[in-house]
């Protein structure tokens, strides 16, 4: 009954904090936004608030935050944002400080999290298509005078053809901008139309508004790729055992993430390496100490079973496998524990990761549930 | 001629912005971006023009498009800020 209502209490905190931000500044189809959720579990856009394993003797909660959250915080109800080469450093690093409530004791524990090669942030990609982006322009250009020639022939006068073409010309770009909204000038859209077959960027059967489009999806499509491109990061970390108190871990762990499925059109299927090498606590000695020399290393499919009409990952499942050694001398090894987390987007920013492992020593299967929201500013 | 300033704003350093601007006797074309940034300044004779702008929004930025020198447009100057990521596209009609 208590872990009920710490679960709940819990999920409403953290729901407040992710609506709280539905007045900031909203871009649609933003690469982050393509993001993975198990992309964001390794590398935060901004912050991320973590109430872990909420249902189990061993919860905690941990905040992580970039460090370039910091440096715009007090622009994120605007458009400002600045993200250059100089301070892809911000970007690139994230602290996490976390509490966990372990049954006899607690810890405290610090990470500094250093992308070493990050190529999916939205804000450090450059995008440009300017050929086409010209020929657009040089279309509606001609198709603006074949128009206002076409209207002087049929006797209207310059004055009148001119306002009379003009017009056309801002219906037609305001068409192409929003289609579900304007209407273009008929006339004018036809000589567009024509136009567009002479060029040699597009494909002739195309219209000027399907051209259009295809130059958004291609974006798109770019948007869809750079979030399949590989992340590696470097993490030390430490943890500080308040109970005893002493230390009781210190290490360094390392993560390597890439989609195996490079088709932007199928679900993302990534590639998920984790390896971690620390000092730990032996549990069964009454003093603090970090005699464990642990390498661990887990192996793991994560897999997007759904999108959402954008294209952002609902729902996702990872299957791991978990393997130790522990150098430490007399003890006995631990065998391989095999590890199935799913991921559920309940609404917005807001998932609920249940985690199910098996763990091989204690012959048994046990599962967590764990409660996260991404707090960014490009949603 | 009068002298007018094209000045494109560009948020996040990966948008970029190819401006044109037309009459029935004159083209001019100018390409913004990070590393181009402008101004663009352009001796224009009095009279009607029209401009074409088309470029790259980046995600989580903005691009800004403001044209100075000019007796009206049509829309008022300054554009209010492109910022949905992506592609863009906005006519407009000057009077220099």
């Amino acid at each position: 009954m208590k872990k009920a209502i710490i679960l709940v209490t819990v999920m409403f905190i953290t729901a407040q904090l992710c609506l709280a931000q539905t007045d900031l500044e909203k871009n649609e189809s933003t690469i982050n936004n393509l993001a993975t959720e198990m992309f964001n579990s390794k590398l935060a856009s901004y912050i991320r608030l973590v109430a872990k394993d909420v249902t189990s003797n061993q919860s905690g909660y941990q905040l992580n935050f970039s460090l370039i959250a910091f440096k715009d915080s007090t622009a994120w109800t605007s458009a400002q944002n600045y993200i250059t080469a100089n301070n892809r450093f911000l970007r690139n690093t994230q602290v996490s400080l976390g509490i966990a409530h372990k049954a006899k004791y607690g810890d405290a524990t610090a990470q500094v999290t250093f992308a070493l090669t990050n190529k999916r942030d939205s804000t450090l990609f450059v995008y440009q298509d300017r050929q086409s982006d010209q020929e657009i322009l040089n279309i509606l250009r001609q198709a603006t005078t074949d128009y206002y020639d076409k209207l002087v022939k049929g006797g209207m006068s310059a004055t009148d053809a001119d306002k009379k073409s003009s017009a056309g010309y801002l219906a037609e770009t305001a068409f192409l901008a929003d289609p579900d909204k304007n209407k273009p000038d008929k006339d004018f859209d036809d000589f567009a139309n024509s136009e567009i077959k002479k060029s040699k960027t597009f494909v002739s059967s195309l219209t000027l508004k399907e051209a259009w489009l295809k130059q958004q999806q291609n974006f798109n499509d770019y948007a869809k790729q750079v979030q399949r491109r590989a992340l590696w990061t470097l993490t030390p970390s430490a943890s500080y055992n308040y109970t005893y108190p002493g230390f009781d871990k210190l290490g360094v762990g390392s993560i390597y993430l890439v989609s195996l499925d490079k088709n932007i059109k199928n679900n993302p299927l990534q590639l998920d390496i984790e390896g971690n090498l620390y000092f730990g606590q032996d549990s069964t000695k009454t003093t603090p100490n970090m005699d464990q020399r642990i390498a661990a290393l887990s192996v793991g499919i994560n897999y997007v079973i759904n999108r959402n009409a954008k294209g952002e990952s609902d729902f996702e499942a990872k299957f791991a496998g978990d393997f130790e050694h522990n150098w430490q001398g007399g003890v006995k090894q631990k065998t391989p524990d095999a590890d199935l987390t799913i991921r559920y987007n309940i609404f917005k920013d807001f998932w609920i990761p249940l985690d199910i492992k098996y763990d091989s020593t204690k012959k048994g299967v046990f599962g967590y549930v764990s409660v996260t929201c991404n707090l960014s500013k490009s949603k | 001629m009068n002298p007018v300033t094209i000045t494109a704003g560009i948020l996040l350093g990966a948008g970029d912005a190819t401006v044109n601007v037309f009459s029935h006797t004159v083209n001019y074309s100018h390409y913004f971006s990070a590393v181009s940034p402008g101004p663009w300044v352009l001796a224009l004779a009095p009279g009607n023009y029209l401009v074409g702008i088309v470029g790259t929004c980046p995600p989580g930025g903005s691009v800004t498009i403001n044209i100075a020198g000019i007796v009206s447009s049509v829309p008022a100057m300054p554009l209010p800020p492109f910022k949905t990521a992506g592609k863009f596209i906005q006519g407009v009609s000057i009077t220099v």
